[in-house]
Formats: structure tokens, C-alpha cells, sequence
């Protein structure tokens, strides 16, 4: 309960626009969960204690649906996190191929955040995209039918627009 | 969460539970509309049942015994660990008892073939992750699982795998949380959610990953928290102050009272070579021995769980102690007692014995309240004998008095419409409150707050409430009742409680239609400037309520309906406890005989104390530890402490109970009865008193309930249910010894209970002239929070009193928040009086705008009683933050460590 | 009659022989020589330890709870993980049985869900003081050189504890949480 990063202070607008949608103001939980993942990459004990404080529930109930829903990052992530397809269709057709040429091309590993904080990857369960195996989310993005090559691709299109980033800071 | 079972769902509808006698959940079906009722088949037996019930309510009406965990009397139903299966015929499959309601002509086999089987393969999957670690659980022995696997289920498990493991948490210092044990049948987190009244504990992650616990690894804050360790049926939620201390077999059980509230709750002292282990509420008997009820609604605070062992602090002292040349010595009881009347007979030949005064804690027991009352009178012949220290001024003494002579409300009745006026009442008589939640929460009650403080344990359940400008409360009452009795308008009260008339026609229709109502009224949240003009307006209220409506003032001394019954007060001719220090100061006090040093302590800071009792000619104490006070004493008489003594008090409702000693006083100490007899026949009576508790017991009764031939047996927890069937009868005008002042008028005579039955409004007193609540205009309204055991001179011995005082904060409104520039959880300074601590801040809705409130343990610096102008508040605002609470990650606890 | 005589001692004179020149002495010169004790004597209790020195009671007091003299006092403890004294979360701090109450019925032994506690060959328990009687508990207590000691070899109620066993056992739940 430390001074708090106010991540939510310019969706005020949105967030009642959010919570005037639905019944109670607990029902919003979701959309301001979603909004913090969206600006911090990942829901902190500080973002759960200011969603809570917004929706007048306690932090443990937002904690609850936090830890629920394993899409919602309890720890920082990349900012590109990519979601490898662990489900059948996508493991037979080479997830764990992809996961190594990962890990030895580009140093990104399962679990792991590469040390210049652009990318991070995880297992996930079937992300519906079978037809295209192997598949990954890339953010909220869709990459299926992953070859090597495609992965470079992929990486080196990342690399940059983070670059452009950047320089466009700079 | 919560809402989903309300109402006829939850079926019990009728009485609510606590500090009732057992077996309520199935309740009699007498009273209810032919209509509502049908008829279905259990067992093979005909049975009549309610529209609405379910079956495990049927069920446990018909003494038929359904095996469950998560389901429970006092909670909403989750109907998640399944174990409930019953087989009901036109089903194909079982289904759960504890969530089907009951229908005409259903016929339910709750011990088939199929139910059983059902049973058995759900307690297979109960155990599949539980570790079996009986040896080292301190559940063993009161295990429900431990219970059900002898009697529902099976020698064997199929399960081949690896079982789940967490990591331990660390999260609350009274609560240890062993997840690996966990069945997730989630009674704890409903309570925290719905009783306990904050929602800090959850179910974490999901499936097969699953977890209990807090946020951040933060403790349980609620004062209620300890009874999630009861009502966990597993090993899981275990009592951290008597990890590993004992078995509970080991343990001697004893029925008695709490005597750190006025909610006297029923509780069970466990324990061992004359020490005590724990408390829990009663226990029951279930098969062949005592245990913990499972499905107890008599839910007990965390102070009167955790905190009754101060006896066994480090400064006990057993034996007595004489002054010799300057120097106190320890002397046999007979020596002391002998010296302490010849003390006192001196002071009564030389000054008279309107020159001594006896001073009772407010915990004494009825015996204490009438013999300390005999002493005084008969003996010593003086009418200043008080118990009210906890007062903050005479004023203030004299109007909690009048009101709780003329209460007559109680909440066994359900009334249909609860007010309360100022009300911190969670702090200082916790179970009350929580019956009071109970009534809005489970049998849809309506409370209704008044006042410039609302107790935010009830907010949440209150359906309006009404914040005035501090210091008016006794205005609006007065402005309440005159709209009640058609004298006033609407509009008037409107404009003063700064409302639209609608919200207040609202209120007002509300209380005049309602059937029956109680007001309850918080007669301890002042510096002792308010209550004596807001009694007298509470009481003019009550009138105007007539008919059906009852009035609860709430203080949160042990006794004190019971010490008030008796007369234990100085009325207009004696000196009371808050007049004590000026009359030493000149002289018309020469002697003081306290009982207990928490008769005496309240009355200021230990200087001024120390400094008064110096100039006494002789000053007989007669308590348990060692103190200041007892460093003072002329002769210190080492008095049995808690659950050592013997008697009967009364709790704030009027209802009697049996308080009972569990182990042998400790060296030489006596009993207080035993004391004041000895020190009655050493100043002369050898009549005086009596030979045991039971003849002081005929005496009390003789006194209360002329009628009544109970025996303190009678008054005993049978088998952890209360026997007692002690009519309380007091014919008017009855005789009570020199002190007509103090005749308690005409009891009720309905069972147990010590009510007036004649309602006459008390008179306005005369409030004291710093009483201008336009003093505190440019500073704030300050009031406080007292803690269940008054101002902690026993509340501080017990061996984890840290533990269970709450964090100290200052309750501000945000408005005023706002134009300070606080926020929560920021330190401040607060000044009062030019004394100044630093203290944490809430930013809450607690307080009308311009109060601020003062939790417990912030208040020790100040002394705002000894201070007879207004008292200044200021609050300066410093660049600190309070620290946090749960220091881990959450992330290191978040997912099992294997599968 | 005389004959009688003659065989009379005889008899004696032969087993006085055997006894002597033969190898055949049923007495043992006590206390040089100690009979050596059936595996199910239940003489002195013992409490026992793991193969590195931690002790097997965790203090759960079934012993105290079956014993039927009510022989057995004990007071347990939660273990410092960093100076543990049994594997699990809890051992016993005070662990005491009076021998005079106790009857040798071995209940302990079988109540004991850690094998902890075994009656042992020890039989001289005389003394000429009384509270000689109340063994404590590192007056029962293996030497913690010993290990796992070769108890098995006495006792026929735990032959099938075993050192693999024993490391099965202490490889479950609560190594991981304390």
C-alpha cells in the first residue's frame, strides 16, 4: 500500500463510459484489467489495489479474478510476450522445435524476460488456431504456420518498431 | 457473493443464532402458515417441511445426519465440496442435500446404497491432495475430515500421484494457514466476506491450482477473524498462539462467560495443569466426547479468543502483601485481610464512614457488585461505591446510569427495524454488533444509522443512514421523536440533517410502520460531554416510539447491567468513581478500597493517580498483578483473576449467565466474594457475607428475582447448551438496602432476563458547560473507539496483546481529508490539547464531516477527561507513508511449487 | 533307603559335573554376564533417531493418548528450520514417562505413527530415588552417533521399517514447506 503508480489516471473517461455499461460497478473488474494490462504489460499489486479502489470492492476480490484468468501477466513481461501454442496440433507440428530455435537464435526463453526487456515467452494452452500449427500470439496478434525463417521475420520486424520507438522518443 | 442466498434461501428466517442454545438450524416448524407447509418423505418417514427450506435444513429438523463441510448454518451456500449427496427418487443422479430445495411429496433416501456410495467417492477425492499428516496437524483430534474418513469413508485411495504442495504463507500472526491440507470448501472466505465484514481472504488461481489465502500475504484484519479457524473443518486454518501447545484431547474443557465485554459471550475455557490453552465458543458433545461444534453460530471476537490468558502474565501475583515501615511485605491472606479492616475501621472512627469509598471494576461479578454494595452500606456505612471509572465524567456516569435502568430492548426479539445512534459499537462489545449484522444481513432487518459516528463494521448493512453535524445528535433525536409525535416537520429535521425531505419521510415512514424496533444507542463514544443530553433525547425517542420498540444503550463494560441492578452506584449522596480524585484532593475521602485495579485505573494517568492515592490514610487493593497501584497499597489483597472466579454477570442485553472458574486461583489469591466477606468480618460483622459462592448466589437472586429458587447449577452450561431457566422478578418498589434512589423499578419476568417491563423516559441531566458543540467549530469533533477491555490495564497483559490491539489510526471524512491534504494510509500529527502523537490516517465515511476518530491505542497519551474546556484538535499532515503490510510478492506465493 | 540317598545325590553330583566340565551352566554370573533378551522383551522405552541424527517423534502425543496408566507427559514444539530436531514441523520439547506408573504393555510402540518410540531389552530400572522413575526424555533417547540403529533386529513390530524406508518417509510433505 505504497504510493501507487496511478496507471489508470488518463482512462478516467473510459473507465465510467466502462462501468456505466453494466449493472454494478463491480462488473467493470474485467475491462480495467484489461485497460492496465494494455498500459503496463502486466497487472500489478499496485494496479489490483487502484482497480480495486475504483470499483469499491476489495483487493483481494480483484486478486481473485486476476490470478483466475492466467492471460493476465502477474509479472512483468516483454514487450513483445510471445504465447507459444502447447496443444496438441501445434506440438506435434513442431512447438518445441520453434521454442529451441527461440532460445538459440534470438535468446528468448520459455518463462523469461531477454535482458534488453523487448521479449518474453510462455506455454499456453490451444489458442484455436490449429489449422495453422504451429501458432503463436504475439501480444494480442495471431502468427501461425511458424517456419524459421518466419520467426526472423517476426523477430526482426519487432526489433524495429521498437527501434522506431525509440527514435521517435528520442 | 453474498446476496445470491439471502432471504428465504438461507431459510432459518426465524431466530438468529448466536449465544443461543444449540440445534437452532433445524428449526421447529410451529408458528408457520399451514400454507407454507407440505409434506415429503425422508428416510421413509413422512415428514413436514417449509416451502423454501432445503433439504440439509429438513434434514437437520429431523435429526437425520448429512455429512458436509462447506455448508454452514450462518453462511451463504457455495455448494462446492459436494460431500452433501443424497439420493432423491426421480433423480437419476445424487444430488447435493445443502442447495436442493425441498418440494411437496420429494422423496429423499439421504443413506442409500447410491448416497452413500457418493459419499464415499467424495471423500476419496477430498483426500486426493490432502497430506495425511495427522501426527503433526493441530486440527487432530477435531478433525471433520479425520471424522468423516472413519464414518463416510473409505481405508483406501486410489490416487497414484504425486500430491499437490504450496509453499507455506506467512500472512496473519493468529492464523496459520497450511494450504496443503485445504479442501477448498471456502467457509472462510464466505465468513471473512460476510461476517467478518471485509472481504480479505479469496480463492486464488483456478482448477486444480487453487488456493485460500489473503492478498499480498496481508493478515486477516477483521476482529472476527479467529473464527475461521473453527469453522475450517480441515486442518488448514489453525490457531497460531497454540500451535503445538497441546492435543485438544488433553485438554479439560470448562463451560463459562467471557469477561472482557458486555456481550458475554458463552465460550469454552480448554485447559491444562491449571493453565489455559484457548477459547473457542461452546463446545458441544458429539459422540463420545466434547468438541468444537462445526456448525457453531455463536461466533466469538479475537479478543475474547486470543486475549483471556492474562491472568498467567509475568505479573501475577498470587499472595498478599501488608505495608510495614514504608515497605510492603508479603503477609498470609488472614494477615492482610485482618490488617486491611483494622486500616479501614481507623479511618471510619476518626473520618466517618462516609470518608471511604469502594471502587469496583466493572467486570465484577453480581456476588462482587452485592456484597462490594453490602460492605458499603451495611458495613462501613458509606454510599460512594462505584464501578463506573470507564465514565469520562460524572455527568456522563450518571446518564449511562439512568439509561441502563430503564433499557428494556434486547435482539432476541428480531426487531424489524434496528437504529443506531453513534454507534462504534464493534470495538467496544464486538458479538453485539455482529447480531446486530446478522439481523440486517440474514433475516433482512433494516438498520437504520443516526448520529455523527457510524460504526463502519454496520455501514455496509445500514439501508439509510443519517450523518449530523457533530455534536447534535441529541438535537435530531429530539427533532426525530417530535416528528414521531407530530410536532415537528419533516422539513425541519431535513434541513438539520442537511437531507431532502424525501430521504427523511423515508426514514420516518420506515420507523412508524414498522411492527417492533429497537434503538440502540452508543453510550461511550464521547469525552463524556454528550451523553448527558443525548441519553435524555434517546429516551424522549424511545417514548415516542411506544408500542414494539426497545431501547439497547451499549457500553462496553462486563457487568453493567447487572452492578446498575444492584445498586453498586453512589447516587446523589455518595462520590462516584469520576469524583473520586477531587474529593481525595480535598480531604472527604480517606480511605479507597478497590476491586481490581481497573476500577481505579481508567480514572487518569498514573501520576495523577499515584499522586492521589499517596494522600490516602488507607488504600485496601484487592486485584491480581502487580501495578502501580499495587505499589501503593496499604494493604494489597491478591485476588483470583480471570477464570479462576466464581459467579454470575450480566451481558449489556440483560440476559444472566454463569461465569465459571476453569482452574485454582494461582499461590494465595482468593476469590473477590471470598475477599469481601473476610474483609466484612474483619471490620467487625462476623454475619457479613457468606460460606460459599452459592449462598452469595441466593442472596443476588433474593435481590433480583425474588421469585426464583435457580441454583448456580441450574445457571451452568449443561453439555455446552444453556440450561438455565432463571426468571429474573422484582416486585416494585421493592426494598433495597438505604438507597431507594437505585430501585431498578419493575423487571420483565420472560426468562433470563433483567429488562425493565415500566418504560419511563430519564430525566435531562445537566450537561457540563464545555458541552457547546460550537467549540469545536474551527478544530474537529474527536471521538473515539474504546477497546473491549476498557483502557487495556487487562487487555495489556495478554501474552499476544500486540497481536490483537488494532493498528492505531485516525478515522477523517473526505471531505476533510481533502481540505487537510491527507490521504490513507499517511502519517499525521495529531494534536490535542497541545499533546501531539503520530498517527496513520483513513480516509473513511465513519465520521460526519468535522469528527474525527480516534481507534484504540491512539488515545493513551491523551487524557482528554481530565480536561474540562473543549477539547482542541488539529491534525498536521506529514510526508510519511504507513508501511506496508504484506512485504512478499504476491508472485512468489501465486502457483503451486509441483504437481 | 540308602539306595534312595545314593541316587539322590547322584543326580546332583551329575549335573554339578555337567555344569562344571560338561559346558552345561543354566544360571549367568549377572552382572558380568546379561542374558541376551527375546525380540519382543518390552523392557526400558527407547526413542529413536533417522540415520542422520534427527529424532523420529514429532511429538503427536498418540502414546501419551493410548497409554492406559497415563504414564506419558509430553510437550511439543515447532521445529527451527535452521536447527532442526525432527524432520517434520514438530518435536516433542519435553517428553517424560513415569516407569513406575508404566506397565510394559507396548501400547506406545504400536500407537507410535513414526515408529518413534520402542520398548527396548533394558530391564534394570531400579533406583533409590524417585525421580529416578521419571525418565526424560534424553535419558531415552539413542545417542545421536547412533542413527539409524539396529533396533529392527530386537523388534518384530517395525522389521519393516528400513533405512530406504525411512528416507521415503522423510522425503514426504514437509520438506518443502518449512
Amino acid at each position: 500500500m505504497t504510493a501507487m503508480p496511478e496507471i489508470l489516471k488518463d482512462d478516467a473517461e473510459e473507465i465510467e463510459r466502462l462501468i456505466g455499461k453494466y449493472p454494478s460497478r463491480r462488473s467493470a473488474m474485467l475491462p480495467l484489467l484489461w485497460i492496465v494490462q494494455r498500459r503496463a504489460g502486466w497487472v500489478s499489486q499496485g494496479a489490483m489495489e487502484e482497480v480495486a479502489g475504483i470499483l469499491g470492492v476489495t483487493v483481494a476480490e480483484v486478486y481473485e479474478v486476476v490470478s483466475f484468468y492466467t492471460m493476465f501477466q502477474q509479472k512483468p513481461v516483454g514487450r513483445f510476450h510471445i504465447a507459444l501454442c502447447d496443444t496438441l496440433s501445434c506440438a506435434i507440428c513442431g512447438t518445441h522445435e520453434i521454442a529451441a530455435y527461440l532460445a538459440e537464435k534470438h535468446g528468448i526463453e520459455m518463462r523469461k524476460v531477454t535482458g534488453d526487456g523487448l521479449f518474453s515467452m510462455e506455454p499456453v494452452e490451444c489458442i484455436g488456431a490449429c489449422a495453422n500449427a504451429p501458432a503463436l500470439l504475439l501480444n494480442e496478434d495471431l502468427v501461425g504456420d511458424l517456419t524459421p525463417a518466419g520467426i526472423d521475420a517476426m523477430i526482426e520486424e519487432c526489433r524495429r518498431k521498437a527501434g522506431a520507438t525509440a527514435a521517435a522518443a528520442r | 457473493m453474498a446476496q445470491v442466498t439471502k432471504g428465504p434461501a438461507c431459510g432459518i428466517g426465524a431466530t438468529i443464532g448466536y449465544g443461543a442454545p444449540a440445534g437452532k438450524v433445524g428449526r421447529a416448524l410451529e408458528g408457520v402458515p399451514e400454507d407454507q407447509l407440505f409434506t415429503m418423505t425422508l428416510n421413509g418417514r413422512e415428514v413436514k417441511a417449509r416451502k423454501g427450506e432445503t433439504i440439509m435444513e429438513v434434514c437437520h429438523r429431523e435429526d437425520t445426519y448429512v455429512p458436509h463441510y462447506c455448508w454452514h448454518p450462518s453462511l451463504s451456500i457455495a455448494g462446492n465440496c459436494r460431500l452433501c449427496l443424497v439420493e432423491v427418487e426421480k433423480v437419476p443422479k445424487p444430488i447435493i442435500a445443502c442447495q436442493t430445495q425441498v418440494s411437496p411429496g420429494m422423496v429423499v433416501k439421504s443413506a442409500s446404497e447410491q448416497a452413500k456410495t457418493a459419499q464415499e467417492w467424495m471423500m476419496e477425492f477430498l483426500l486426493v491432495n490432502h497430506p495425511l499428516d495427522c501426527p503433526i496437524c493441530d486440527r487432530g483430534g477435531e478433525c471433520q475430515l479425520q471424522r468423516y474418513s472413519m464414518e463416510y469413508g473409505t481405508s483406501h485411495s486410489r490416487m497414484a500421484d504425486k500430491k499437490r504442495k504450496y509453499v507455506k504463507p506467512q500472512a496473519d500472526p493468529l492464523i496459520d494457514i497450511e494450504r496443503n491440507r485445504c479442501i477448498m470448501c471456502t467457509r472462510c472466505v464466505r465468513f471473512c466476506d460476510e461476517v467478518g465484514g471485509d472481504h480479505v481472504m479469496g480463492v486464488f488461481a483456478r482448477g486444480n491450482d487453487n488456493y485460500i489465502g489473503t492478498f499480498g500475504q496481508g493478515p486477516v484484519s477483521n476482529i472476527f477473524s479467529g473464527n475461521v479457524i473453527d469453522l475450517c473443518p480441515v486442518g488448514c486454518l489453525t490457531s497460531k498462539p497454540f500451535r503445538f501447545k497441546a492435543r485438544v484431547w488433553e485438554l479439560t474443557q470448562t463451560q463459562t462467560t467471557c469477561t472482557q465485554c458486555s456481550s458475554g459471550c458463552k465460550v469454552t475455557s480448554w485447559t491444562r495443569n491449571g493453565r489455559l490453552y484457548r477459547t473457542t465458543p461452546p463446545s458441544r458433545q458429539r459422540h463420545d466426547h466434547f468438541t468444537i461444534n462445526e456448525d457453531t453460530e455463536e461466533f466469538i471476537c479475537n479478543q475474547g479468543r486470543f486475549g483471556a490468558d492474562f491472568s498467567a502474565h509475568d505479573s501475577r501475583r498470587g499472595e498478599s502483601l501488608v505495608r510495614r515501615a514504608d515497605r510492603l511485605e508479603p503477609a498470609p491472606f488472614g494477615d492482610a485481610v485482618a490488617r486491611a479492616g483494622k486500616a479501614l475501621r481507623e479511618v471510619v472512627e476518626r473520618h466517618g464512614g462516609e470518608s471511604v469509598a469502594i471502587l469496583l471494576s466493572p467486570r465484577a461479578t453480581n456476588e462482587e457488585g452485592l456484597l462490594a454494595r453490602k460492605l458499603a452500606r451495611d458495613v462501613v456505612g458509606t454510599w460512594s461505591v462505584d464501578w463506573r471509572a470507564n465514565q469520562q465524567s460524572v455527568e456522563a456516569a450518571n446518564a449511562v446510569s439512568a439509561a441502563l435502568r430503564v433499557a428494556d430492548g434486547d435482539l432476541e426479539s428480531e426487531p424489524d427495524v434496528v437504529v443506531i445512534v453513534n454507534g462504534d459499537i464493534a470495538h467496544q462489545s464486538p458479538v453485539l454488533a455482529l447480531r446486530i449484522q446478522e439481523l440486517g444481513r440474514r433475516h433482512l432487518k433494516k438498520i437504520v444509522m443516526l448520529g455523527h459516528y457510524h460504526d463502519p463494521y454496520l455501514a455496509g448493512h445500514a439501508a439509510m443512514s443519517f450523518h449530523n453535524a457533530p455534536g447534535r445528535t441529541a438535537e435530531i433525536l429530539a427533532q426525530l421523536a417530535g416528528v414521531l409525535a407530530g410536532e415537528a416537520s419533516v422539513a425541519d429535521l431535513a434541513s438539520s440533517l442537511g437531507r431532502t425531505e424525501e430521504d427523511v419521510r423515508e426514514l420516518v415512514d420506515t420507523i412508524k410502520s414498522a411492527q417492533s424496533g429497537l434503538l440502540v444507542q452508543s453510550l461511550q463514544d464521547f469525552d463524556g460531554r454528550y451523553a448527558p443530553a443525548e441519553v435524555p433525547a434517546a429516551g424522549a425517542l424511545r417514548a415516542a416510539l411506544g408500542e414494539g420498540w426497545g431501547w439497547l444503550p451499549v457500553t462496553g463494560e462486563r457487568n453493567a447491567v447487572g452492578l446498575n441492578a444492584l445498586g453498586c452506584e453512589p447516587g446523589e449522596h455518595g462520590i462516584g468513581a469520576r469524583g473520586l480524585l477531587d474529593a481525595i484532593g480535598d480531604g472527604r475521602i480517606k480511605a479507597v478500597v478497590a476491586i481490581g485495579a481497573d476500577a481505579i485505573d481508567p480514572l487518569g494517568n498514573e501520576e495523577l493517580l499515584a499522586g492521589a492515592l499517596s494522600n490516602l490514610d488507607a488504600f485496601v487493593l484487592a486485584d491480581s498483578f502487580d501495578s502501580p497501584y499495587s505499589r501503593l497499597a496499604t494493604v494489597f489483597l491478591g485476588m483470583a483473576g480471570n477464570l479462576e472466579t466464581d459467579g454470575t454477570a450480566f451481558d449489556i442485553e440483560g440476559n444472566i449467565a454463569l461465569v465459571k472458574a476453569g482452574v485454582d486461583p494461582v499461590g494465595d489469591s482468593r476469590q473477590g466474594w471470598r475477599i469481601l466477606t473476610e474483609l466484612g468480618r474483619a471490620l467487625g460483622r462476623a454475619d457479613f457475607g457468606a460460606d460459599s459462592i452459592e449462598d452469595v448466589w441466593t442472596q443476588v437472586r433474593a435481590e433480583l428475582a425474588a421469585d426464583s429458587d435457580a441454583t448456580l447449577a441450574a445457571l451452568e452450561l449443561e453439555g455446552g447448551t444453556n440450561a438455565a431457566q432463571f426468571v429474573v422478578q422484582r416486585p416494585a418498589g421493592g426494598a433495597r438496602n438505604r438507597a431507594p434512589e437505585h430501585n431498578p423499578g419493575n423487571y420483565r419476568t420472560d426468562g433470563l432476563h433483567l429488562r425493565s417491563a415500566a418504560f419511563e423516559a430519564p430525566k435531562a441531566g445537566t450537561a457540563p458547560s464545555s458541552s457547546d458543540p460550537a467549540s469545536a467549530a474551527d478544530g474537529f469533533l474527536l471521538t473515539w473507539g474504546p477497546h473491549v477491555s476498557g483502557r487495556g490495564y487487562l487487555q495489556n497483559r495478554a501474552s499476544i496483546a500486540e497481536m490483537l490491539l488494532p493498528k492505531p489510526f485516525l478515522e477523517v471524512h473526505p471531505a476533510d481529508a481533502a481540505a487537510i491534504g491527507v490521504k490513507t494510509n499517511q502519517f499525521a500529527v495529531l494534536h490535542v490539547n497541545g499533546l501531539r502523537t503520530k498517527v496513520g490516517i483513513k480516509v473513511g465515511r465513519g465520521p460526519a464531516r468535522g469528527t474525527v476518530y480516534m481507534s484504540a491505542g491512539v488515545y493513551g497519551p491523551f487524557d482528554p477527561s481530565s480536561n474540562a474546556g473543549p477539547v482542541e484538535v488539529r491534525i498536521e499532515p506529514l510526508d510519511e507513508l504507513v508501511p506496508d503490510q504484506g512485504e512478499a510478492l504476491i508472485a512468489a506465493e501465486s502457483a503451486p511449487e509441483s504437481h | 533307603m540308602i539306595l534312595e540317598l545314593v541316587k539322590g545325590f547322584g543326580l546332583a553330583g551329575r549335573h554339578v559335573f555337567d555344569a562344571l566340565f560338561r559346558g552345561k551352566m543354566v544360571t549367568v554370573s549377572y552382572p558380568e554376564v546379561r542374558r541376551e533378551q527375546p525380540v519382543f522383551f518390552r523392557g526400558r522405552h527407547r526413542l529413536q533417531r533417522y540415520e542422520d541424527g534427527l529424532e523420529r517423534c514429532v511429538g503427536c502425543a498418540l502414546c501419551a493418548a493410548v497409554c492406559p496408566s497415563e504414564a506419558i507427559y509430553l510437550e511439543a514444539k515447532e521445529n527451527n528450520p535452521a536447527n532442526r530436531v525432527s524432520p517434520g514441523e514438530r518435536f516433542a520439547e519435553v517428553y517424560q514417562i513415569h516407569l513406575l506408573r508404566c506397565i510394559f504393555c507396548g501400547f506406545c510402540e504400536e500407537a507410535c505413527p513414526e515408529d518413534a518410540i520402542v520398548m527396548g531389552p533394558t530391564y534394570e530400572l531400579a533406583s533409590d530415588r524417585r525421580t529416578d522413575f521419571v525418565a526424560q526424555k534424553h535419558e531415552m533417547l539413542d545417542p545421536r552417533e547412533k542413527g539409524f540403529g539396529d533396533y529392527h533386529v530386537y523388534d518384530p513390530y517395525i522389521s519393516h521399517v528400513t533405512p530406504e524406508s525411512d528416507k521415503e518417509a522423510k522425503a514426504d510433505p514437509w520438506a518443502l514447506t518449512s
